[in-house]
């Protein structure tokens, strides 16, 4: 008798199995929330479990959590904020310049705190200083402190008036013996009347940056050396006596090696008595928290995370807080911030082997009825990235991430979800230049990643064409399908053999037109420059694009005063924004930017500030794209000034867009979203 | 009696029988495949560049071909013929006979020209020679005598800036010749010394020059003539090879045009413009020299047969014609040109590492080289008398092989965009058991790669950045690491910024702490480049090497550098190229006299293979001091070498030189 083979015996299991237990579908379910149709000229707000965002502000872009009191009574203290950059109040949208304070209200399930909307405080006597500060609660007070000249200067709060009063306090403490720039401190109170006074000083006197007697040279030789200086923070300690406002003691070089660590931004003192830890943690630019004990002359060593990696915040970062319970000495949290919204981490109580404490964390510091945050500098595409056939929104960030918002609602009224972070091979996407960057290595944690979505491999999905600050043009395949979108690894994108290269920060403009794949970018000329693919993996020139009298459309002004990290920068995308049927540009620029022309140009011949957004009207066809010279977007006839540094618009069908055609969507260097209904939109000429 | 376009077939032993090869002191390591297939080259040179496939005799079966070999120790410079041997059966590669050196009339290899090529006119083998921008040198080559003999110079109008030439025997019987020229741009600016090639946004200060095709074509090789174009002169970015392609090769006439970073484009003749298109293989996908500069011939065998043979600096590769596409030719992927009795190849620059990669107990060589890749010569033999086959595994991506490159920023321009210059240091990183790879390359940067063993091979994970304090660990290009272990605790040693040896400690898998400067007894950090040095490329290039090489219990510092370093300190050492205008062999050794926790260096001392100075060529040497080959366990040395031979020495053969010993010889 024949045999049959056990294998087919199993295949014949497997499709009865298959029979009597359906598969699930492939497809999850489309799911639909009450959304919020977006007001014009406002922000898109986090519209699902109670607005629960990031804690975040609006219109600036570093946020450094430098000081806490226990003002409202909860167990976890109250927050202040300081907040040195990005756009006043204007267009009746709050700015948070300046010194805020945030209350504590509770939990997450997840046990995230979540705190309620920053409010800003109202005197501050440091507000043109770029002194570091530092907020304490001693002695039933809450005292503002700052450093300046070497002198030790402090305000008392009143928080009936929410202010610190607008002069500092006249009694000053000198501070003499310390070599190098305090760039941080903490002031953490003991027994008495006295305090330990702590400060993380720079071991050089002036700027970081190399000499430059011609701005357009590289900070980098041609070893591909950053010519500039590397520096690193040290430690002092000394005692005050608070009562008096004098020193118990002098300053003293603590750390035991002078290099504690690379571009050191914050300090803070820690206690954690379960495990025996006390020392101080320190912060550097690159997010790294170092560990420097406080009764050794021992090394710093970094800190670790639960898994026994070294513990980083994921952004450059300005701060670091660590805060005490409520009773007692210990600082089992400790805050996390800088430019992207704040986070926690939370002392494990153990240590290692070399005594190094642990830290479970960092989590994300949250708000209620808060708006979509997407770190700093968003550059938005509004597409189905999911395929449920509602728009949402994919932003890059000056991190380097690539952040998807889904829309629960309807494009008409919007349910954006929490940012989920997007991955490549499975890896969390963060692409950062590091060492070697436009504006040298102290900018290494900023990635800058300028994404577009759109189908570059031609199989009918979705795919991440994109640029970042290291200035050349990438693509990341979708190999998963239109509903379940896997990114694979990031890849080149060629012109005969050689990596599109251009300016840095450029979100290229990526469609199909007149059959034919387009990428427009900016040029080592920072001139808009066009590229037909032939293959995804290679483009050949079409040269750069031209206005209607032939001229070249160059994105600089003319002199440069400062690096030439202020060219590029610009956001460009295709769009058929006036509905005539073929392809114009939508261009975001920096302030800096002069469209078309160096000597005269948008936004930077003008005066006054406004929505760095233009537009560049395909004057011709889509087979011969030429553009009219370019016009500046208005809000009901007004400037609407959302940020300096780069705006990022995208056309998208959002609201009511019953006429057919788009409306307008823009991020700010602060990190939101600016919607903008197409009738209210008017544009400026300067031609 | 053979008949004619009939290709004997090369009757190989089975692919994976292997001979047991004995090492020879201050030789290259060879093949220990049946008949010593390898890679077809020329020992001690770096590109290995076709120059014309020719019938030397018009009863010939098989073509020769003409190799230049311009770059390389200069008793290896000059002219190669070779003639196909067969075709292998296993792979279907072309495999030569071993290439000989003929005379030529220019004498000295230094006299020899930057671009010449061979073809056949009227049954016998004619080469034109470019050695100005008003003539051509005909010459004739004589099979009999090996010998290449001037006929006449022919005066041209129009050749201009020539990167490259190539000549046909046109149907009508005319020839024309094709030239590659510049599109009048200057790739290189002025600068001052130190400065960076690239501006504040980093964009290249130079051009992105570009290369067209010109034709000339004459009734008679004696005439002079005027170059014309044939494609517009901005064809292609870094334009380096083009051939004519007749009607009767291909089915259609045109023109296969090759840039230095492999990239294959077809012009057709009839193109009134800018017309171009990639040339591509049957499913679609470019083909594409892998690796820099590359130059492309045509071979017609008699069997009606066509391939085109690509070369530069890397093996030499064929791609057979499979007919045309809708958008130009079609050809085979390629393939490597094979040669009997030939060396292990891996690649120019060639960085070994000698280890057990697959764990069968016998030690391996995984080298990086010039192309950006890792290759693995698998060691079937023993550590005594190994056998390492010359057809070298790519290491692996789960994608594809690896390969790491600058791509537009490079140390010295964005034309050496595709030289990655990998150089891997073998350590199990994770301590998992598996060996990964520590490397850096021509970014300059420290990085790994994880293994993992797979029933198929080992597969390498996505590179990952050392950092300190969050910044990634940045050094001078192609450097070397060396890593070890030291009383449970993991060391990486490389060149920083500053051009000093310096060392850091793992703290976890992709953070460092710094430990200072590597010091001289006497305290002074150790140092490789001269004082007055650009920084430029002349910086970097060392491949450093941890190993007890004096058995006194404590890690000595073997050293590879290229000619121009200047070893230990700035002011005074060697090699010291431009100063002592002596040429070395570039390996030095350095011992510690301190211990592992506290190092210590002595002075280097360079070394003499048999009593003299072994020459290896100038851009750097790669030592790897290994035991294979030793009965006692006391290392010997493997060096890489820019023509990509790996170069075995006894130590027993070898001798030191200090640095006084060689100024006093100035």
């Amino acid at each position: 008798m024949k045999r049959i083979p056990i294998y087919a015996i199993l295949a014949v299991l497997a499709v009865f199995s298959c029979e009597k237990t359906p598969a699930p579908s492939q497809e999850p379910e489309p799911v639909t929330v009450d959304g919020t149709a977006p007001q014009s000229g406002g922000i898109l707000a986090a519209t699902l479990d109670k607005g629960l965002a990031p804690l975040s502000f609006t219109k600036t872009i570093s946020n450094n959590c430098i000081g806490y009191a226990y003002l409202s009574g909860r167990e976890m203290p109250d927050l202040f904020f300081q907040c040195p950059n990005g756009v006043p109040t204007s267009n009746g949208i709050r700015s948070y310049l300046g010194l805020n304070l945030c209350e504590f209200q509770g939990w997450t399930s997840a046990g995230e705190p979540v705190y309620g909307a920053p409010v800003p405080v109202k005197e501050v006597p440091w507000a043109a200083s770029d002194s570091p500060l530092r907020i304490v609660q001693a002695g039933g007070r809450v005292l503002a402190f700052t450093i300046s000249s070497s002198k030790l200067r402090f305000a008392v709060y009143d928080s009936e008036a929410r202010s610190f009063g607008s002069s500092w306090d006249n009694v000053s403490i000198s501070l003499s013996g310390i070599t190098g720039s305090p760039i941080a401190f903490d002031m953490i109170p003991e027994a008495g009347s006295l305090a330990e006074l702590v400060i993380l000083a720079t071991d050089i006197e002036g700027s970081y940056r190399p000499s430059m007697d011609d701005v357009s040279e590289s900070f980098y030789d041609s070893a591909g050396i950053y010519r500039g200086q590397m520096y690193y923070g040290r430690i002092y300690r000394c005692t005050i006596d608070m009562s008096s406002w004098k020193l118990q003691s002098s300053p003293v070089l603590i750390s035991g090696d002078t290099r504690v660590t690379l571009a050191p931004v914050g300090i803070g003192a820690f206690k954690e008595s379960l495990s025996g830890t006390d020392g101080y943690l320190c912060i550097n630019k690159f997010g790294v928290v170092k560990y420097v004990p406080r009764r050794s002359s021992t090394v710093s060593d970094y800190a670790l995370d639960a898994y026994g990696t070294e513990l980083v915040n994921p952004f450059v970062s300005g701060a670091i807080l660590p805060i005490r319970s409520k009773s007692g000495t210990d600082t089992p949290w400790i805050v996390l911030s800088g430019e992207g919204a704040p986070r926690v981490i939370k002392s494990a109580g153990r240590k290692t082997f070399e005594s190094v404490p642990v830290f479970e964390g960092p989590y994300e510091i949250l708000m209620e009825n808060g708006d979509l945050y997407a770190g700093s500098l968003p550059v938005p595409t509004v597409a189905d990235w999911d395929g449920d056939g509602k728009l949402d929104i994919v932003a890059g960030n000056s991190e380097g991430r690539l952040l998807f918002f889904k829309n629960f609602g309807t494009n008409a009224a919007p349910a954006f979800g929490r940012a989920e972070y997007l991955k490549s091979e499975g890896e969390e996407i963060c692409y950062r230049a590091g060492y070697y960057e436009v504006q040298g290595p102290f900018e290494a944690a900023w990635g800058y990643l300028c994404p577009v979505v759109f189908d570059w491999d031609g199989d009918g999905i979705s795919d991440i064409v994109f640029s970042t600050n290291e200035g050349k043009f990438e693509f990341m395949r979708n190999e998963g399908t239109a509903t379940r979108p896997s990114l694979g690894r990031r890849q080149g994108i060629f012109l005969d053999g050689l990596e599109l290269y251009g300016m840095w920060r450029v979100r290229p403009a990526v469609a199909r037109i007149a059959g034919r794949v387009i990428i427009a970018m900016m040029d080592g000329e920072d001139a808009l420059h066009l590229y037909q693919q032939t293959t995804p993996k290679a483009v050949k020139d079409l040269g750069k694009a031209l206005l209607g009298d032939g001229k070249y459309i160059y994105g600089h002004r003319a002199s440069a005063t400062s690096s030439l990290g202020e060219r590029g920068r610009e956001k460009l995308e295709f769009v058929d924004w006036d509905g005539d049927g073929d392809y114009d540009l939508l261009v975001g620029t920096p302030l800096q930017a002069s469209f078309p022309d160096p000597s005269y140009g948008l936004p930077w011949s003008r005066t006054t500030r406004g929505l760095q957004t233009l537009w560049l009207e395909n004057v011709e066809s889509n087979e011969n794209m030429v553009f009219a010279y370019p016009k500046q977007f208005l809000f009901r006839g007004a400037d609407f000034h959302i940020g300096a540094h780069a705006n990022g618009p995208t056309a998208c069908m959002l609201g009511d867009t019953s006429d057919g055609k788009p409306n307008l969507l823009v991020s700010g260097e602060g990190g939101k979203f600016f919607f903008f209904d197409r009738s209210d939109l008017t544009e400026l000429s300067l031609w | 009696m053979k008949k004619a376009g009939l290709i004997p077939l090369f009757l190989f032993l089975s692919l994976f029988s292997f001979a047991q090869v004995p090492l020879k002191s201050g030789k290259p390591v060879m093949s220990s495949d049946p008949n010593g297939i390898a890679p077809l080259g020329v020992l001690q040179t770096i590109a290995t560049v076709p120059a014309g496939a020719v019938y030397l005799k018009p009863g010939d079966a098989n073509p020769s071909l003409f190799l230049l070999a311009r770059v390389g120790v200069p008793s290896s410079r000059g002219v190669y013929v070779a003639t196909l041997n067969g075709v292998r059966k296993a792979g279907g590669e072309l495999v030569f006979d071993k290439p000989v050196k003929i005379k030529a009339y220019w004498g000295k290899p230094s006299k020899m020209p930057d671009y010449g090529c061979f073809f056949n006119y009227k049954g016998g083998v004619l080469s034109f020679w470019a050695e100005s921008k008003e003539s051509l040198t005909l010459a004739s080559y004589n099979p009999d005598e090996k010998q290449l003999v001037k006929i006449a110079s022919v005066k041209v109008e129009g050749l201009g800036g020539v990167y490259g030439i190539s000549a046909v025997e046109l149907e009508n019987g005319s020839i024309e010749i094709t030239a590659i020229a510049g599109d009048g741009s200057r790739y290189r600016t002025d600068r001052a010394q130190n400065e960076s090639w690239y501006d504040g946004a980093m964009i290249y200060k130079g051009a992105l020059s570009k290369g067209g095709v010109r034709k000339m074509t004459l009734t008679d090789p004696l005439e002079g003539g005027s170059f014309t174009e044939a494609s517009p002169a901005s064809f292609m970015i870094a334009l380096s090879g083009a051939v004519r392609i007749q009607d009767s090769f291909m089915g259609a006439d045109g023109y296969l045009a090759v840039n230095r970073f492999g990239v294959l484009g077809w012009r057709d003749a009839s193109s009134s413009r800018f017309g171009r298109s990639w040339v591509r293989d049957a499913s679609g996908k470019s083909i594409e020299y892998p690796a820099n500069g590359a130059s492309v011939s045509l071979l017609n065998f008699r069997s009606g047969e066509k391939r085109i043979l690509m070369g530069g600096e890397g093996k030499l590769v064929s791609c057979r014609f499979d007919g045309m596409g809708e958008n130009g030719p079609v050809f085979s992927d390629p393939s490597t040109v094979l040669m009997l009795g030939g060396a292990l190849y891996t690649g120019s620059l060639g960085v070994p590492e000698v280890v057990d990669w697959d764990g069968d107990g016998v030690q391996d060589i995984i080298c990086g080289n010039s192309e950006g890749r890792i290759l693995f010569f698998k060691n079937t033999g023993t550590d005594l008398v190994p056998a390492y086959s010359s057809f070298a595994e790519e290491l692996c991506w789960e994608d594809g092989p690896v390969c790491i490159r600058p791509g537009y920023i490079g140390v010295q321009g964005p034309f050496e965009a595709v030289w990655g210059y990998m150089c891997p240091s073998v350590f199990d990183w994770n301590a998992d058991g598996v060996p990964d790879i520590v490397f850096s390359d021509s970014r300059g940067k420290l990085e790994v790669m994880y293994a993992r063993r797979t029933a198929t091979g080992t597969i390498l994970g996505r590179p990952f950045a050392l950092r300190q304090d969050g910044l990634e660990i940045k050094g001078l290009w192609r450097v070397k690491p060396a890593v070890a272990e030291i009383a449970g605790r993991v060391c990486v040693v490389n060149m920083d910024g500053d051009g000093t040896f310096h060392r850091w400690w793992k703290v976890d898998e992709s953070t460092l702490v710094d430990d200072g400067p590597l010091l001289l007894r006497g305290g002074t950090p150790i140092t490789a480049h001269s004082g007055t040095a650009d920084r430029d490329g002349n910086f970097g290039r060392v491949k450093i090497n941890l190993c007890d090489w004096d058995a006194d219990g404590d890690l000595d510092l073997i050293l590879g550098t290229p000619m121009t370093s200047c070893l230990p300190r700035p002011d005074k050492g060697i090699p010291n190229g431009p100063v002592l205008k002596q040429l070395m062999m570039q390996v030095f050794y350095m011992e510690n006299v301190g211990n592992d926790e506290r190092p210590c260096f002595k002075d280097p001392v360079g070394f003499y293979v048999k009593g003299k100075d072994l020459l290896l060529g100038v851009h750097a040497n790669g030592p790897e001091p290994c035991t294979v080959g030793s009965a006692s366990g006391a290392y010997n040395l493997l060096v890489g070498c820019e023509s990509g031979r790996l170069f075995w020495i006894d130590r027993n053969d070898l001798a030191t030189f200090s640095i006084k010993d060689r100024y006093d010889k100035k």
